[in-house]
């Protein structure tokens, strides 16, 4: 047990190690060309989304990247799909840029022959960016991980669990029991587990690959993403509003005990209430994920805006610290997203409510 | 005896969970009550820009309905 936990706590420390040692290179590159290391724009290019993925700079300022593939659409050019590598360096490519500076930064836009933006003829986007390719590998652990797991079911049948069973099943019980027998009762609960499980190892599988600094497909700032969580959020949103029984539509719509003069300022309230619990959610969801990468980011940084060794030490230090702060924020956020949305639906079947 | 104290540790186990719940219950409050007034500020400066108001009448109306709503969602959450 305890050669277990050391080379557990080794390999923690390998990969905050690793996160400086990356890090590190990349800063190498700006010293050289003379520019001054800015934190916050720093900061922002490693939690932002990106069509590459910067894996290191060499000493030579040759980069290693994971080139990815730009699917763009527009009226005029029809499909287009080619490697993100064609568009590195703020090349044009078949009359595409990737806009390194201004509003548009970090988005492709069509360019005429004098390489002026053309701002009016945006191409769509579908490119599989950092984050998309993160999620799809976060899919694909998932789906490893569970079909594993009903393979084994197949094969012992209900006995005690064994291998990956004894890390999944607890897990699986515990949203269950603990969060959709007592939100949603006997009753109701078995419509909404699938949803509640998915939603929940969606965005455990994806905070814990955020944590882990490198290589690709590990350390995309999936849960960090508003448009990522956004969609969850609707998911919830469309998951209550279509459960929704008459009791929960004549709360919002004519609230038992509410005198009718009062009705057309509680009906927008009613109205609001419906969509800032979705988007209480989404901005939760977000916030957390996002302030733990900026924090551990910072703290790297702390090195390079001292320029000082003496400093590393108290930023490793510090770093590991969040690190663990960051796994327990991974689990409880995913728990949370997982109650309040069993929670939402609740609300929507009240009659069959049980607390 | 062995039966009293499996009874304790799923007491216990309860209690945890359900600390845990109503943790993220309460927490839950807080965030949507910033959500409600976030939404309605920005609706009501979206549309004083749409009708071109000089006055921010929309924002003032919205924003007080917005705290408004916020306190009584947060109340009837409360009470539930």
């Amino acid at each position: 047990m305890k050669t277990r936990n050391f080379i557990g706590f080794f390999v923690f420390l390998l990969l905050t190690g690793m996160t400086i040692s990356t890090f590190g290179q990349e800063v190498d590159k700006k010293e050289g060309s003379e520019e001054k290391f800015n934190a916050s724009t720093f900061i922002l290019e490693h939690i932002a989304d990106s069509h590459e993925w910067h894996i290191l700079t060499k000493k030579n300022g040759e980069s290693v990247a994971l080139y990815l593939p730009v699917i763009l659409y527009s009226k005029e050019k029809g499909l287009d799909v080619f490697s993100s590598k064609k568009l590195a360096h703020g090349n044009e490519y078949k009359g595409y840029r990737l806009e390194e500076e201004g509003e548009l930064k970090g988005k492709i836009v069509t360019v005429n022959e004098a390489g002026i933006v053309d701002e009016e003829k945006l191409p769509l986007d579908f490119s599989i960016t950092k984050t998309v390719f993160g999620m799809m590998s976060a899919a694909i652990i998932g789906l490893l991980l569970f079909l594993s797991l009903a393979r084994s079911y197949r094969k012992t049948g209900i006995s005690y669990p064994q291998g990956i069973q004894s890390f999944l099943e607890p897990v699986i019980l515990f949203i269950r029991d603990d969060i959709a027998i007592p939100n949603l009762g006997e009753k109701n609960y078995a419509r909404f587990m699938p949803y509640l499980l998915t939603a929940f190892f969606f965005i455990i599988i994806n905070n814990l690959m955020g944590l882990i600094p490198s290589p690709p497909p590990f350390g995309a700032n999936v849960t960090g993403n508003i448009a990522v969580t956004l969609v969850l959020a609707l998911c919830t949103f469309f998951i209550t509003q279509f459960s929704g029984n008459k009791a929960y539509w004549r709360d919002i719509f004519a609230a038992p005990g509410v005198p009718v003069w009062l009705l057309p300022i509680m009906i927008p309230v009613e109205i609001i209430g419906m969509f800032s619990k979705p988007f209480a959610l989404m901005i939760r969801l977000f916030a957390n994920i996002t302030a733990g990468h900026i924090i551990v980011l910072s703290l790297v940084c702390l090195i390079f805006i001292f320029d000082s060794l003496a400093i590393a030490p108290v930023s490793i230090f510090f770093v590991i610290f969040m690190d663990c702060l960051e796994l327990l924020v991974a689990f409880l956020q995913a728990y949370i997203f997982t109650l309040l949305s069993a929670l939402f639906i609740s609300l929507a079947i009240p009659e069959e409510h049980h607390q | 005896m062995e039966e009293q104290q499996i009874q304790k540790k799923k007491n216990l186990k309860k209690q945890g969970s359900k600390g845990l719940r109503d943790f993220g219950r309460y927490s839950n409050i807080a965030f949507q009550m910033v959500a409600i007034i976030l939404i309605t500020t920005w609706g009501g400066k979206e549309l004083d820009k749409l009708a071109g108001f000089e006055h921010h009448v929309f924002l003032i109306i919205l924003s007080l309905l917005g705290v408004f709503a916020a306190i009584y969602t947060a109340v009837r959450d409360f009470l539930k």
